[in-house]
């Protein structure tokens, strides 16, 4: 599946035809990349990475507990040995409801000692802690009780409890245990949850084995015990319950406390500029053995870091002109917690490059690559980099020795939101490009079978030579590194407009309003235009002297223009489709709402990403009511605060969301502005 | 082939079994068996079962398999740090590390022995400069680096000797100062290439170190080699890389296509002298606590070595854990003996342990050995094998793992990230592939049975790393070695009649199998052979009678004050014995019309019946070859010996003249020992070896000529060894 990448080599073949000088280029910027690349191909060890994960893997890393503890002491260990300075094991107290980036809490620490659920008055144990680290729910309260149990199906609606007195008893339920304990247990009164949730089908399919791997709030803590428990397990409990009752006799020991959380870091020190950073993220946390989730991304960084170390010490490649930092910290809370300490990395951060799930055999797992872009508000060359280091990949094919002969599949991802550490980077408070790469599907996604036995080497050395070189590479970045990537990215974006371009006439095809169709079409291309000229320009942050670069300036140039020669082609296509359909094109008409909307400049007073229900808790009814209907979903609410740089009105935030994530009204924003004034997020002048 | 034993009473616990099934893939545990045909008491082994944990013990196999755990090195010592830390975490008692210098005594050996040196590897690396590869390097894979090669940076060019264990391989070739690419043994490659012909050093590439089809399928499998870890003919060994045999296919491409290929060579490691170190942890009995059965596996090896032995470390490991906190928390009630577990290096560290316990012998009522305990069955690997004591000890031991084994053959064990393979076991005959085969020695004499997998494709490879552990596997042979020890730790008089039955049983069910041989064997020879076949026969059954006979007496050694009374049970066996020798006799005369002949002895026959040898010194038998004065003997006698202990004259020859040297006891006459080990090892009742010995079993491969036994055991008298006494 490389249709992106195919669309782009058209595009570096019709690039060919462009006229723009390139003698600007350097040799010694194709040699830079070329030693990275040859010297990671020879280099990296991805057995070495999955020693690592093995290790990881063996410990059960919730926040602020022993294992998660003694990974990171690992982690730093390792880190040293792979020879990066200033290793520190970062602590940040988790202390309850503690105001973080703006609009989050701190939350707290878990412990969990051992649990196991058992058919009261026989032998048979469904699940125990010891074997299956995923059968206690994370945040899960102590617990020691025999009580009844009443299978309510789904259990999150009233229906599901009509005629059922679950008072003082366990529910069976086949939805997450959050979900349905945080309904049972406000109305019904019920101990506790046995949930068979998975993250596939109910059934898991091929997997009826499988425990999925649940959190219920940590907030609501000393209230909530929930078990998660296999299909299997789940289908015996419902054969015993059709003959008749059932108790279990479920115990947990674990507890919710106030601790610390810690986040690993360390770098290799920067030549030149070292207070700017390319950072290597990857997340140290979760449960036993979560290995692909993620060992695997923390293995890998360790090993980048020990291999580019080597090759710096070795003289193989130049030191980093810029500092090259690895973090490995908790996933979404550690990186709130550190970006809310060090603050300062919109100005010296220059890419994050987030390891998340890099390790899957892909056969085994059933996986495809994928590297999830920057969204709209945020074009970079980025993008472009990574996915032309997945293509040497995809055209080399090569492999550790000690891994896997898999095919390497790949695809490049629009943003797709929070789901990982990378999430927080791109943020319009911070605007650093960052990358998410990552397998998925994963077949052991987030349960007990997610082992490092279903890690390739293969896997690790690609991702690593991706990754690796990507950073090494944008550490030492220079103009003529620049200028390199600006022809990668115009290239690139050359052939993504050509696509929007063709969307928009197919657009037209389809039944509907014509004119609106046309609207919404032309604004896209606008808008594709803006990012793609923007994404080219990007490079100027990687050397000062581009900003007034000739071949960087020429390229960006031609983007506009060949912007501006597609949208002439749209627009004959629109007449074309007005004629074939017996009306007339009509001029865009600007409506006054609009016309308010374009003298409003909201300005954004948030650090960090909105923790959305800072906002909805702080509405009133009716207001928050509003968003259950979706008429602006979660990610354009991100981007709208995203393109919240002091200088777009209202409209041009409307147009530029809507193009990317609709289309979504211009109401929609507003109302969604408001809100954020109401709260003191967002303040707005007027032009 | 299972053991009929086993099947039969299968169907006795089915409906147990079916209704467990259902909930079984939920835990380890399983249902209670109301009437339970296993030694222990039903809430004893449900106790066991439940608490040991497949998945715990993967874990501590994750974490011993990022040791490269060289014996008398510091990758063994952090190992033995883990095990010792987790011991103590565990609450197990009397955990220590007994450390032996070179200057140890050795009570167990005639002629000192140098220990093995530690060898420890800072940095070793081949690359290929043009094009630009890492070959191999110790780091990722320290397999790659065959153990104790001497350090050495070597830039030079590659020639390619094909196999490179004969000097035919090196015609025409000139590899004096280069590096040579081989498929040989790494050992004999570095005598023959760097020793001989002046080469600076060694690569081989594929799999046929150890057996050719373990390479089969696994092009990028590297097996582990050994140089010789001292000086050998005056000369110290050089460095050999190991490489897969697709990586030894791009070596051969890139000289394919050039003339040259230069290689860098780089290895940084030390070999010195260092003390051995054995951990070592107790449960002690109460009542008994000076008498033990023994729990051990070896826990050296390269990295990852999982099965091999990680699993059994970790099994052990989990065991003790198991036992301890049942044991404390009144779940399981205190043995009245005590319970030792013993992590070593192979071989020498078990020789370490005795040489520094030379009584342990005397106190120790039984030993299981786990090693590579943990397999899962994929294509190509073999059953769960449970050697048997060697004929020379016969024991009780057997019929007890074999109940236990029953045991937990008749539940659904499976745990939740493991496989639900059925379990695929096998009583395989007394083998010398590990330390049991010390401990069960004659000079030692403790029962000793080795709980293994055979064959395993990934053995002593690169490719043994934790992914091929499965968690039910480990559940289910922790369960074999917790519950045997736990049994015996804890039997007294009372029980001792029901493990009488026990072997009885089992007893009674080989003598029926040795009856099917006999039988089977004098039909199937040509008729010149039939009488010697006959003879063969009778001896057999009768050997075998005696044998169990001896495994239902060694019952005493549990209770020797209280001893039941066995004889209507060894009259029993003797019965049976006799019924199987007549059937035999009848069948002979059928086949005939004769009546069976009486034995005639050769002239060897004659002379080995009226010697009685006797030990001199004391040694352990399997360690002759070491102990033997050879200066005493003449060039040409030497070269017999090498002739006769290489040679294909006597199939099993490396077992069976220890055998021999076991049925040793200054009263068994040389024509009775030779009769013995030739009915041992080959029999149908356990099948044949894994490794294809024992595939022919006609007559003329039990034969052992008795001119040859004559003259290794005067060899053996000569060499201070043993004293040959006419028989008065």
């Amino acid at each position: 599946m490389r249709l992106v990448s195919r669309l782009a080599n058209v595009a570096t073949a019709a690039l060919a035809c462009v006229a723009w000088s390139t003698s600007e280029q350097a040799p010694a910027s194709t040699s830079l990349r070329a030693t990275l690349s040859e010297a990671m191909k020879v280099e990296l060890r991805g057995k070495q990475a999955l020693d690592h994960i093995y290790r990881i893997s063996t410990f059960h890393r919730s926040v602020g507990s022993r294992g998660y503890h003694a990974a990171a002491d690992y982690v730093a260990g390792a880190a040293r040995a792979a020879g990066l300075k200033e290793v520190e094991v970062l602590t940040f107290p988790v202390n309850g409801s503690r105001r973080i980036l703006d609009t989050y809490e701190v939350g707290y620490a878990w412990q969990v000692e051992g649990g196991e659920l058992t058919i009261d008055g026989t032998d048979v144990r469904l699940c125990r802690y010891d074997d299956v680290p995923t059968c206690v729910v994370e945040y899960s309260a102590a617990i020691d009780t025999t009580a009844e149990l009443v299978d309510v199906g789904a259990g999150t609606a009233s229906t599901d409890y009509a005629d059922k007195d679950v008072r003082g008893k366990w529910i069976l339920t086949s939805s997450p245990a959050s979900a349905a304990l945080a309904f049972a247990r406000q109305r019904y009164g019920v101990i506790g949850v046995v949930s068979y949730w998975g993250n596939y089908a109910p059934d898991r399919g091929p997997f009826p084995d499988q425990v999925a791997w649940q959190a219920v709030p940590a907030d609501s803590s000393g209230q909530l015990s929930a078990f998660s428990i296999s299909a299997r397990a789940a289908a015996a409990l419902k054969r015993q319950l059709a003959d008749g009752r059932v108790k279990l006799h479920g115990r947990i020991d674990a507890r919710v406390f106030e601790g610390q959380a810690e986040v690993v870091t360390g770098i290799i020190p920067g030549k030149g500029l070292p207070e700017e950073e390319v950072l290597f993220t990857s997340h140290l946390n979760h449960h036993k053995p979560g290995a692909n989730d993620n060992a695997s991304g923390c293995g890998l960084d360790l090993e980048i870091a020990a291999v580019l170390t080597r090759l710096i010490a070795d003289g193989r490649i130049p030191p980093p002109k810029r500092t090259i930092r690895f973090i490995w910290m908790p996933e979404h809370r550690g990186t709130q917690l550190y970006l809310d300490r060090f603050r300062d990395y919109a100005r010296r951060g220059i890419a994050d490059i987030n390891n998340d799930m890099v390790g899957e055999d892909q056969q085994e797992c059933n996986s495809v690559f994928v590297l999830v872009r920057t969204p709209d508000s945020l074009p970079t060359y980025l993008n472009d980099f990574l996915e032309s280091l997945a293509e040497d990949v995809a055209r080399e094919q090569f492999r550790s020795p000690f891994g896997t002969r898999n095919q390497f599949h790949y695809r490049s991802e629009p943003y797709s939101g929070a789901i990982s550490d990378h999430a927080y980077f791109v943020d319009g408070s911070i605007r650093m490009p960052a990358l998410l790469l990552n397998f998925t599907p994963d077949n052991f996604y987030h349960s007990n079978e997610d082992t490092a036995d279903h890690c390739d080497p293969t896997s690790l050395m690609r991702v690593g030579y991706i990754a690796g070189v990507a950073g090494a590479y944008l550490a030492s970045a220079g103009a003529a590194e620049g200028r390199q990537l600006a022809t990668l990215t115009t290239s690139a974006a050359l052939g993504r407009l050509g696509r929007t371009l063709a969307d928009g006439i197919a657009a037209l095809q389809r039944e509907g309003d014509i004119h609106l169709a046309y609207r919404e079409a032309r604004n896209r291309l606008v808008q594709a235009g803006l990012r793609e000229a923007a994404a080219v320009r990007s490079v100027i942050r990687l050397a000062r002297e581009l900003s007034d670069d000739d071949a960087v300036r020429r390229m960006s140039d031609h983007v506009e223009r060949v912007t501006a020669d597609h949208l002439k082609a749209l627009s004959d296509a629109y007449a074309a489709a007005c004629a074939a359909a017996g009306t007339s094109p009509t001029a865009p008409q600007v409506s006054t709402n609009e016309e308010t909307a374009a003298r409003l400049v909201p300005v954004r007073h948030l650090y960090g990403p909105l923790r959305f229900s800072y906002l909805t808790t702080r509405l009133p009814e009716e207001r928050r009511a509003w968003y259950e209907r979706n008429e602006l979903p979660p990610l354009a609410r991100e981007e709208v605060l995203n393109f919240m740089d002091g200088r777009r009105d209202i409209l041009t935030i409307r147009n530029a969301v809507s193009a990317e994530h609709g289309p979504v009204s211009l109401q929609a924003v507003r109302r969604f502005v408001d809100d954020l004034i109401s709260v003191g997020l967002v303040t707005v002048s007027h032009q | 082939m299972r053991v009929h034993g086993m099947r039969r009473s299968r169907g006795v616990v089915v409906a147990v079994a079916v209704l467990a099934w259902s909930l079984a893939r939920l835990a380890p545990v399983i249902v209670a068996q109301p009437q339970s045909s296993c030694l222990l008491a039903g809430t004893d082994s449900a106790a066991i079962l439940d608490e040991l944990s497949g998945i715990r013990a993967k874990d501590s196999v994750i974490r011993l398999t990022g040791f490269t755990r060289t014996p008398a090195s510091s990758g063994f010592h952090d190992a033995v740090e883990f095990l010792q830390e987790s011991l103590r975490q565990a609450g197990v008692p009397d955990v220590h590390v007994e450390s032996y210098g070179t200057d140890a005594p050795q009570p167990w050996s005639v002629r000192r022995r140098p220990g093995l040196p530690s060898w420890e590897v800072r940095r070793a690396e081949l690359r290929s400069m043009d094009p630009p590869r890492r070959i191999a390097s110790f780091e990722e894979e320290p397999i790659c680096l065959a153990r104790y090669s001497r350090p050495g940076h070597v830039v030079a060019d590659l020639v390619d000797v094909g196999v490179g264990v004969s000097p035919a391989d090196y015609v025409n070739k000139d590899v004096r100062g280069k590096l040579v690419l081989a498929t040989g043994y790494a050992n004999r490659v570095d005598e023959l290439a760097v020793g001989g012909f002046g080469a600076a050093g060694v690569i081989v590439s594929g799999g046929s170190s150890y057996s050719p089809r373990t390479g089969w399928g696994y092009p990028d499998m590297v097996n582990w080699q050994v140089l010789n870890p001292r000086a050998s003919g005056g000369r110290e060994p050089s460095f050999a890389f190991v490489i897969s045999q697709d990586e030894g296919e791009w070596l051969r491409e890139q000289l394919r296509g050039r003339r040259t290929l230069r290689l860098e060579a780089d290895v940084d490691a030390t070999l010195a002298d260092a003390p051995q170190e054995v951990l070592t942890a107790a449960i002690p009995g109460t009542s008994h606590p000076d008498e033990q059965v023994l729990l051990l596996g070896h826990l050296d090896h390269v990295r990852p070595s999982a099965n091999d032995n990680a699993s059994g470390s970790s099994a052990l490991l989990e065991v003790a854990r198991s036992l301890q906190r049942l044991i404390r928390s009144g779940r399981l009630v205190r043995p009245a003996r005590t319970i030792r577990f013993l992590w070593m290096t192979e071989g020498a560290g078990t020789v370490g342990y005795l040489n520094a316990h030379p009584d342990v012998g005397g106190h120790t009522v039984a030993a299981l050995n786990l090693d590579m305990v943990g397999e899962y069955l994929v294509p190509g690997t073999g059953p769960m094998r449970l050697t048997r004591t060697p004929d020379s000890l016969p024991s009780f031991l057997v019929d007890t793992v074999m109940n236990m084994v029953q045991h937990v053959d008749t539940r659904v064990v499976f745990d939740p990230t493991g496989s639900d393979s059925l379990l695929n076991i096998r009583l395989a005959p007394f083998s010398a592939n590990s330390d049991h085969y010390t401990l069960a020695d004659g000079a030692i004499g403790i029962p000793a049975m080795l709980l293994h997998h055979a064959p395993d494709p990934f053995h002593h490879a690169n490719i043994d790393g934790p992914d091929k552990v499965d968690p039910t596997e480990m559940h289910r042979s922790m369960f074999i070695a917790a519950a045997t020890a736990y049994y015996l730790a804890r039997v007294g008089p009372e029980q001792l009649p029901r493990l009488a039955a026990e072997v009885y049983g089992g007893a009674s069910m080989r003598l029926g199998e040795t009856a099917r041989e006999a039988l089977s064997l004098m039909d199937g020879v040509p008729v010149p052979e039939r009488d010697e076949a006959y003879g063969f026969a009778d001896r057999k059954l009768t050997h075998v009678a005696d044998r169990e006979l001896g495994a239902l007496a060694s019952i005493s050694r549990l209770a020797p004050e209280h001893l039941p009374d066995l004889k209507p049970l060894a009259s029993g066996l003797t019965a049976q014995a006799t019924a199987h020798r007549a059937a035999l006799a009848s069948r002979y005369v059928t086949l005939t019309g004769r009546r069976p002949p009486l034995r005639v002895l050769s002239s060897g026959d004659a002379r080995a019946e009226r010697l009685v040898p006797r030990k001199k010194v004391r040694f352990i038998n399997e360690r002759w070859q070491q102990e033997l004065q050879v200066d005493a003997l003449t060039a040409s006698e030497r070269e017999w010996l090498t002739q006769y202990m290489t040679g294909t004259e006597l199939p099993q020859v490396y077992i069976r003249v220890p055998e021999m040297l076991n049925f040793v006891d200054g009263r068994r006459t040389l024509l009775d020992i030779r009769d013995r080990v030739s009915s041992e090892f080959f029999d149908w009742s356990v099948g044949d070896d894994y490794a294809g010995h024992y595939e022919d079993m006609s007559l003329a491969a039990r034969r052992i000529g008795i001119d040859s036994v004559l003259e290794l055991m005067r060899l053996l008298e000569k060499g201070e060894l043993i004293v040959l006494e006419e028989r008065k």
